[in-house]
């Protein structure tokens, strides 16, 4: 479908992570239980041969690595386990869960099982916007936040991890039915790019800004064109809390020079700090505060050294009729709010060293065009032909090593109490009335 | 002598007869209920025939007065009766000349056969034109309940319902004289459990339209519940084996029957894959469902997944069939479903469904599946709208003014 030259260059290698399909496979209710342990440790322990020291690298379950645990007999699972909790500094978590946190370092084997986020962590990238309320209720009732490593998100991560930078950046545009799970990936790709020490625009969700916008103004800059003053402050205050860090550590230069006002003028070489402060405390001009720190950012990322990660859940609103009604009784285009203005410009290929991630949502598009989950069909001609080209990545329904994980983590956490649900058969029936979509399983398993 | 047995002939006929309960032990009055109607029948007779003689011959010559009016409309009805035979008869023959049969041998059925193909009508079975020999049309009457001087000839005559009661008299008799002969046995220490009991498993009690029938009587629900109680007090009793032929009478043989139809034999696709395909329907929503042996629980309704059903019950819907059977991801579904109404859409993939499954599964499985109704259609249809309300039910919002 994309065949952009850099996007090309990496296509062959990606495939090379699906490793864990060349093992042989373990009997499903096996695996289930073991699943932070690495699956060829736990091979070798089954067939009562040394484990290869490095198989666990992976796992941190490095209990299995030495030779006198590895006598356990099979048919005692419960002393395999209790070997493994003694040998091990720390006991095992949860056998759903793993305790890898780094998502740089997750890859097939961890597929199914849940990672936590630190809280220092997703309070700093996840605002009160960000995902659906349902999953923020999820989290807040929880008192955690955790995500489970699934193939899509893992399949972007090593696409960036091998992407070459010098050239304009790689598109990864996310796609799938209603609750499978595009915006709980492209978290988890955020994650990653933010550990990696990335500079992250995350845009939760733009679909807002064409028509729950709660102040519309004249823009300062073009006579046709709206400012959404509340939105873009809140984002100028979202970016400036993620890249905190990375704007203490890289002090960056404006190379224009900006003339808001006669009174306020800024100075070429003044500090991008400076830049986002202004739009934060006038928010009359922090759309278009937006709109230069994209500019700035565009043109010295690649001499500062310094990654973009661009996330856009549901691009396809880009593209999406506002609820602006103009004199003639048109709907305005979405081009004519500044916001969606500035941020297509991101999406265009003329800068490099980052990447863009987004999602394209059925939900994002008006309620007559949500007919397929297909991104040619949400994009349209003209959003498909400015995203093009793009890597398509299709984000599915559970597995079934993954539904299975869910559910035991749902259990653990209380979510399911029915006691007919904890039976085989009330777990069979959960699977097939949820038909393994997550978003339907989590409220199905909420009245069980 | 003369004032209790008055006494008790008043007792005796009020309609509470069936609480008079004389006992064996009863210090005041040591006689059983049975001798003290041969008593007062034969003392009545006896006093009669004694004492009111010259009355008695006097009022033969004059007849009551209710006698006179129950023979006048005796009369009459035998009239009526007897032209209705006539009448039926000659129109039974003129009809048999119509169809040109023999009129001497044409049967009732012909007669029905015959009115069907001349007089064709789409009314309900009862509203339709039909010739019955009058004795089916018109109910049977009682005889004369007494004699001429206007006595009547049934004790419990003035309980109103005399056949009822007589039959509810003698089952609690019955049932009295069996708890004096386990008295009995007991005393003397010969009572053991009777090894053989009377089994009345296959059988109901008459239900009130065949009580009526036997009693010629109008009888309400509460007399029925009353017959089924006395009776069933009797049947329970352990010694009940030797009441078997009066109780039998009011009871009526069940026939056992099954509506399970052999289930159509699986099919076999060009991969040697056996299959099988049902049809179903609920309201107007109609469902076709093929089932795949060796199959993951794959769901495919209309070349989507189970989700075409967005809400939940719906989807429990078409599992039912697959929970009950414990096929839960044996095997694979394909459904094409159209019709209003998603409810009605799942009911109907229900039913398809299970009719699919009957093939799969063994004989008491089926008939499992048949006795919780999942081969049946559900009958239940949309209430009409009625004029002058809101809905079916529901009523215009009432204003005062």
């Amino acid at each position: 479908m994309a065949t952009l030259n850099s996007a090309s260059q990496v296509l062959p290698s990606i495939y090379s992570i699906s490793s864990f399909e060349d093992q042989p496979k373990m009997s499903a209710p096996i695996s289930r239980y073991l699943g932070p342990l690495s699956q060829r440790c736990v091979l070798n322990v089954l067939r009562h041969t040394p484990a290869v020291p490095m198989a666990c690298s992976n796992c941190r379950c490095r209990q299995f690595s030495s030779k006198e645990s590895l006598t356990v007999d099979v048919s005692n699972l419960a002393e395999m386990f209790r070997v493994a909790k003694q040998s091990s500094g720390k006991p095992l978590r949860r056998l759903f869960m793993t305790r890898e946190e780094d998502p740089g370092r997750h890859t097939m084997q961890h597929e199914g099982l849940f990672y936590t986020m630190q809280p220092e962590t997703h309070n700093v990238l996840f605002k009160e916007d960000s995902f659906t309320a349902e999953f923020r209720k999820q989290v807040e009732t929880f008192n955690e936040m955790t995500l489970m490593v699934r193939r899509p998100a893992v399949e972007v991560i090593s696409y960036l991890k091998q992407a070459n930078y010098a050239y304009p950046p790689n598109k990864y545009l996310l796609y799938g039915s209603h609750g499978t799970g595009k915006t709980m990936s492209l978290a988890h790709i955020i994650h990653y790019c933010h550990s990696q020490g990335w500079m992250v625009l995350y845009v939760p969700w733009p679909s807002s800004w064409n028509n729950k916008f709660r102040y519309l103004t004249n823009s300062s800059y073009k006579a046709d064109r709206w400012d959404l003053p509340r939105e873009s402050v809140s984002w100028l205050k979202q970016f400036k809390t993620i890249n905190a860090e990375i704007l203490e550590k890289t002090p960056i230069k404006t190379r224009y020079s900006y003339e808001w006002t006669k009174r306020e003028v800024m100075e070429k070489g003044s500090a991008l700090t400076y830049l986002i402060e202004f739009g934060i405390s006038r928010p009359k001009f922090s759309s278009d505060c937006i709109g230069a720190l994209i500019k700035e950012l565009k043109c010295q990322n690649e001499e500062l050294g310094v990654r973009i990660l661009l996330a856009i859940d549901g691009v396809n609103s880009f593209w999406r009729p506002t609820a602006i009604k103009l004199d003639n009784k048109e709907f305005a285009d979405p081009d004519k709010i500044t916001l969606i203005h500035n941020f297509k410009k991101l999406l265009q290929t003329d800068w490099s060293n980052g990447a863009v991630v987004g999602t394209v949502d059925a939900k994002a598009s008006v309620k007559e065009e949500r007919a397929s989950f297909m991104p040619r069909y949400l994009l349209k001609k003209e959003g498909f032909e400015w995203l093009d080209p793009f890597v398509p990545i299709h984000v599915d329904d559970y597995n079934d090593k993954e539904v299975n994980s869910c559910i035991d983590y749902y259990v653990d956490k209380l979510w399911i109490q029915n006691p007919k649900a904890l039976t085989e058969e009330g777990r069979n029936q959960l699977i097939f009335l949820t038909n393994k979509n997550p978003r339907i399983l989590e409220r199905t398993a909420a009245a069980w | 002598m003369a004032a209790p047995m008055q006494k008790l002939s008043s007792t005796l006929f009020s309609p509470f007869v069936r609480y008079i309960r004389i006992h064996e032990g009863d210090a005041r009055c040591k006689i059983s209920l049975k001798n003290a109607i041969r008593h007062l029948a034969s003392d009545s007779s006896s006093e009669g025939g004694k004492e009111t003689s010259p009355i008695s011959s006097r009022k033969a010559e004059k007849i009551s007065k209710a006698m006179k009016a129950y023979l006048e409309r005796a009369q009459k009805h035998d009239e009526f009766m007897k032209s209705q035979v006539a009448e039926f008869e000659i129109g039974k023959r003129h009809l048999a000349n119509i169809m040109g049969a023999d009129p001497d041998h044409f049967t009732q059925d012909e007669i029905d056969t015959a009115i069907e193909y001349l007089l064709p009508s789409g009314l309900s079975k009862q509203s339709r034109p039909s010739l019955k020999h009058p004795e089916e049309v018109f109910p049977t009457k009682k005889a004369a309940q007494f004699d001429v001087t206007g006595r009547p000839y049934h004790p419990f005559f003035y309980t109103g319902r005399p056949n009822f009661y007589q039959i509810l008299h003698e089952a609690a008799l019955k049932n009295d004289n069996l708890v004096a002969e386990e008295t009995r046995l007991r005393l003397n220490k010969q009572y053991t459990l009777p090894t053989e009991k009377l089994q009345i498993g296959g059988s109901r009690w008459l239900t009130l339209a065949d009580l009526e029938k036997v009693t010629i009587e109008k009888l309400t629900p509460l007399d029925h519940k009353r017959f089924v109680s006395v009776l069933e007090r009797l049947a329970s009793h352990p010694l009940s084996l030797a009441e078997k032929e009066f109780i039998q009478q009011y009871r009526q043989e069940l026939k056992q029957q099954s509506m399970l139809l052999e289930p159509p034999k699986l099919l076999q696709d060009t991969d040697g894959r056996h299959y099988q395909e049902g049809e179903g329907t609920r309201k107007h929503a109609r469902a076709f469902v093929r089932v795949w042996e060796k199959g993951t629980g794959k769901v495919k309704i209309n070349d989507q997944d189970l989700l075409y059903f967005s809400e939940l019950s719906c989807r429990e819907q078409v599992m039912f069939p697959l929970t009950f059977t414990e096929m839960l991801g044996l095997v694979d579904i394909e459904v094409e479903v159209g019709g209003p109404g998603t409810q009605a859409q799942a009911g109907a993939i229900r039913t398809a469904l299970s009719k699919a499954l009957v093939s799969f599964v063994d004989q008491p499985m089926a008939e499992k599946m048949r006795l919780a109704g999942l081969l049946s259609r559900d009958v239940r249809r949309k209430e009409r709208k009625k004029p002058g309300q809101e809905g079916a039910r529901a009523k215009f919002t009432w204003k005062k003014r």
